[in-house]
């Protein structure tokens, strides 16, 4: 099958599902800009990164946003 | 954008387990290199390629969004923030991911021109990361 299989962060989960993404995650709460948070908290950037990554190996249902809570982010 | 909605979702699945997988990023949040030509902000169609051993502190930000809308604070302090390639390094340390990709490509998602964008900018930069081995892209925006 042509393609490539692609996960994608957004902090504006609304604009985001309009365009009906394969695979994606919005962390809740996060500023626009702050995809993985913040520059402080590293720890938190792996999160949401790991988390992103593995919704290439979960089932997700293409074309929402998983909105996830993330604990850590000010 | 109502009629870009409608399409199909252009899912495509996996052929091998994440900790086989070489990621690339795709990012649209006006990321470039120092010492490349800088996005136009009044609207910019055009790329750039950053190479995978990257050193964030060599990048910065040109985007045409305003801050309310782009906080860029937090990414001038740490490029991670919208353009994890360091994480993605120590992801690839820690086996969680096979590999970082030897290219990255970068836009600024900030174009009047949408159904250009649509129907040539995003085919070419997908062309151009089917171009090397790449099993997996993260998208990110500003």
């Amino acid at each position: 099958m042509a393609g490539i299989p692609t996960v994608l962060i957004t902090t504006d989960w609304e604009s985001s599902e309009h365009q009906r993404p394969p695979r994606a995650i919005c962390p809740e709460g996060f500023k626009w800009g702050h995809s993985l948070g913040t520059a402080e908290n590293k720890d938190l950037q792996m999160e949401v990164l790991r988390t992103a990554l593995k919704q290439l190996e979960e089932l997700h249902m293409p074309g929402t946003v998983r909105r996830l809570e993330f604990a850590g982010y000010r | 954008m109502a009629d870009l909605s409608r399409r199909c979702v252009p899912y495509t699945p996996i052929t091998r387990k994440l900790s086989d997988m070489t990621i690339a990023i795709v990012s649209t949040a006006g990321v470039h290199m120092k010492n490349q030509t800088p996005f136009a902000t009044e609207g910019d169609d055009t790329w750039r390629e950053i190479p995978g051993d990257v050193n964030t502190v060599d990048l910065m930000i040109t985007h045409g969004a305003p801050e309310e809308h782009y906080d860029r604070s937090e990414a001038l302090k740490d490029m991670n923030v919208i353009f994890p390639i360091g994480r993605l390094r120590e992801l690839q340390a820690a086996g969680f991911i096979g590999g970082v990709a030897a290219k990255h490509l970068t836009l600024m998602g900030y174009s009047l021109r949408l159904q250009k964008y649509y129907n040539e900018t995003a085919p070419a930069v997908a062309k151009e990361i089917e171009r090397s081995p790449v099993d997996a892209v993260l998208l990110t925006a500003g």
